[in-house]
């Protein structure tokens, strides 16, 4: 590791598990990095029993830092003041589509292969890919990860995003006025498994994506966001697939624990409950695994996880119980970014 | 046919600020290969590079940002006005959508940054700030004012034409009627280093397809397309300059950075995006190759290319000769290159090729020929197994 990345304070959320154990033959983790191993985790898990059909199943990767780890070293080696010989398969790592090619090898995938790198929204911008190419009838399956490392880059980028929260291994509740003082860094990875909803058995099918969109904010500064404007985006969202607010059981937010962010969707929300039926729950999940740029495929897999038991779980803090005697049915993921855009995910039993 | 109309284009490369000296540069055989100057030698790189001469961030205007984005916004400009955009109602203008292929945006800033940190001086972490692939893609937008669909990819050396593939499907699904799409990069120590480590560097200037080939030459560069909708473009009177009528990608699924020596994947990504188009082999006139003149690709795309041309095998050449290779900028700089050879009905010539290579079953031209061509194929290849392959159509044999 950089030493000039170790005396920044660090605080972050580390994935608690070994990547890949158990999981993934120890052969094919060898001489991959962090982002890599995270990734080709969760793809073998969302593939298994078997993977599908190599050439008419795509994989599609949202990472905003990519396998950066390995960049950080293989810089390390040849800009210190000691240049080292540089090392082959740190750069062959460093390539941004290392991920989605080294599972794509592992998995036997040889559909169309593409990662998007576009800062918090990469993995929503992968997802929406998925659902066009499978509407399309040009791939039958569509592999999806969202995936990000913690890396040395990250202890130095962290202030300026508004990490680094001091107290981030305690998990709380962070919504607005609930929450802490700053967001923590985490890392962590989401796969998804998607196919036709008419292609799918029913003991295939864990929930129906109805709807995804991500876009420009109309203004850069997220502070400035008009919650009315927030909403006519997500409704205009839904009707794409003919839902409406009034069908909405619970509302999953990318609140971080960043006070300024907190309040654009404190604001929202507010707005938002005007048209939600009465007592809809909204709750957030960055509590558990940090910020970070693919948080949102952690989001996705939650929602999914509701629609399936129709209960939140544990994991989610709610601003208020949801009701017991009303399984939710369809959620609505929302998130907006730093860097100025806007995402809306909808999934359903 | 699914096609959308090419409005407009801009590139930068070794051999050019614009299609009119690119274009020169081609009829001339003239390569823009040379010594590197950018930055101390790396590693004791011998290998000539494709160096874009003079100084992208006078030419942007832009006032940070590191090389790369720099190279992108000129192209971007170039091809915004070169559509007509510029002078548009703002609207229409502000709807258009962006997106980027890239592999090394931030990544000069990432260099200053550690370089700076590794050698005890103030580091300035806002330069990793930029670190991201996508500051590129909000350097371009921003100026431009763009407002529609937005996306970054990296796919590495298929980025470019990976991107315009995308821009196509988005104006196929409605999400907007004029998209910006293209590639850049900028040479850098990481890749410089990284390719050497490699071995896969030439020390000569690269000789695609040849029996001598030696390997391949890093090079720089960006290109962007206007992709519109055809009915939109018609509607707004807008100068069609070709067609895009069909696209596909793929991915070999077999090594990290070596081809499948079939070149399996490569030869999908021709048939699925000739199927894409509703044509036949036979209608295709001319396919730029990816080419790189390293041992294993040429090889491969050349089996790929005989298998699905048979004994009709259109004109081909690689033009890396003449700038190198700019990774994620190649696909969208030879599209451009390939809309050229439409527009002039002139095949631009695969300099350095003298000798055929027994490895590989396909003659490439090498010098320009002037001919008829009515659909051009433009083939790219990457790191990870990645294949795309864009075909466009002259826009006059349209017209007629």
């Amino acid at each position: 590791m950089p030493p000039a990345f170790t005396s920044q304070p660090f605080h972050g959320h580390t994935c608690p598990f070994a990547p890949g154990e158990g999981i993934v033959p120890a052969q094919s983790l060898r001489r991959l990095g962090r982002a890599q191993e995270l990734a080709l985790t969760v793809c073998s898990l969302a593939c298994k029993p078997s993977p599908p059909p190599g050439e008419r199943t795509a994989t599609f990767v949202g990472t905003g830092m990519g396998e950066s780890g390995s960049s950080a070293r293989f810089l390390h080696d040849i800009l210190g003041p000691d240049p080292l010989p540089p090392r082959p398969l740190d750069f062959i790592n460093a390539v941004h589509n290392s991920i989605a090619s080294e599972t794509a090898v592992v998995l036997g995938l040889k559909g169309e292969n593409c990662t998007f790198t576009h800062d918090a929204v990469s993995f929503e911008l992968a997802l929406s890919r998925a659902a066009y190419v499978l509407q399309r009838g040009k791939m039958d399956r569509v592999l999806v990860c969202g995936v990000d490392a913690l890396t040395p880059f990250a202890a130095v980028l962290g202030p300026g995003y508004g990490w680094w929260s001091d107290d981030a291994a305690s998990p709380r509740p962070i919504l607005g006025a609930l929450g802490t003082s700053r967001a923590a860094p985490g890392e962590g990875a989401g796969a998804f498994l998607l196919a036709r909803a008419e292609d799918a058995t029913e003991a295939e099918a864990l929930a129906r994506l109805l709807v995804t969109a991500v876009r420009p904010l109309p203004e850069k500064n997220v502070a400035a966001c008009d919650p009315r404007e927030e909403v006519a985006f997500i409704q205009a969202t839904l009707a794409r697939a003919g839902v409406s607010l009034g069908e909405i059981g619970f509302v999953l937010l990318g609140a971080n624990g960043n006070p300024a962010w907190d309040a654009v969707y404190a604001n929202v929300m507010a707005e938002l409950a005007k048209s939600l039926p009465e007592k809809t729950v909204c709750g957030v999940y960055k509590h558990r695994c940090g910020e970070f740029h693919t948080a949102p495929a952690l989001g996705l897999a939650l929602a999914v996880d509701i629609v399936q038991t129709g209960t939140v779980p544990e994991t989610i803090a709610c601003v208020a119980p949801p009701r017991p005697d009303r399984p939710i049915a369809t959620v609505l993921l929302y998130h907006v970014t730093a860097s100025g855009y806007h995402s809306v995910c909808v999934v359903a039993s | 046919m699914n096609s959308v109309a090419v409005t407009g284009m801009g590139i930068v490369s070794a051999i050019g600020w614009s299609p009119e000296e690119t274009q020169a540069a081609l009829d001339a055989e003239r390569s823009g290969l040379g010594p590197l100057t950018l930055f101390p030698s790396v590693q004791d790189l011998d290998s000539p590079v494709g160096e874009v001469k003079g100084d992208p961030a006078l030419r942007s205007g832009l006032d940070s940002g590191g090389r790369t984005e720099h190279l992108a916004v000129w192209a971007a400009r170039q091809a915004f006005e070169n559509a007509g955009l510029s002078t548009c109602p703002a609207p229409l203008r502000q709807a258009a959508g962006l997106i980027l292929g890239t592999c090394t945006a931030g990544t000069g800033d990432t260099e200053a940054f550690l370089e700076q940190a590794l050698h005890n001086r103030d580091a300035d972490p806002r330069r990793l700030d930029r670190n991201g692939c996508a500051c590129a893609t909000h350097a371009v937008a921003r100026p431009l004012g763009l407002h529609g669909p937005r996306a970054t990819v990296s796919t590495s050396c298929t980025s470019g034409a990976q991107a315009i593939l995308l821009a196509r499907d988005l104006i196929h699904e409605g999400q907007a009627n004029i998209m910006l799409a293209g590639g850049a990069d900028a040479l850098t120590r990481l890749t410089l280093s990284g390719f050497a480590s490699l071995f896969v560097m030439s020390s000569e200037n690269c000789r695609p397809f040849d029996a001598e080939r030696k390997g391949m030459n890093l090079g720089e560069g960006a290109a962007f397309l206007v992709l519109e909708s055809v009915e939109h473009a018609r509607k707004r009177g807008a100068p069609i300059q070709a067609y895009l009528v069909g696209a596909a990608s793929t991915c070999d699924a077999h090594h990290r950075t070596a081809p499948p020596p079939d070149g399996e994947g490569i030869r999908r990504a021709m048939l699925d995006a000739i199927e894409d188009a509703g044509i036949r082999p036979r209608d295709i006139d001319y396919i730029n190759a990816h080419g790189t003149g390293t041992r294993d690709n040429d090889p491969a795309e050349g089996r790929a290319i005989a298998e699905v041309f048979g004994d009709q095998v259109p004109s081909v050449s690689s033009t890396k000769g003449f700038f190198g290779h700019p990774l994620a900028a190649a696909g969208a700089i030879e599209a451009v290159v390939a809309i050229l050879a439409l527009r002039h009905n002139k095949v631009p010539a695969n300099i350095g090729f003298t000798t055929q290579s027994a490895d590989t079953p396909v003659r490439v031209t090498s010098h320009p020929i002037t001919k008829k061509i009515g659909v051009a194929l433009s083939n790219s290849a990457g790191f990870g197994g990645t294949n795309c392959c864009l075909l466009f159509e002259n826009a006059s044999q349209r017209n007629t």
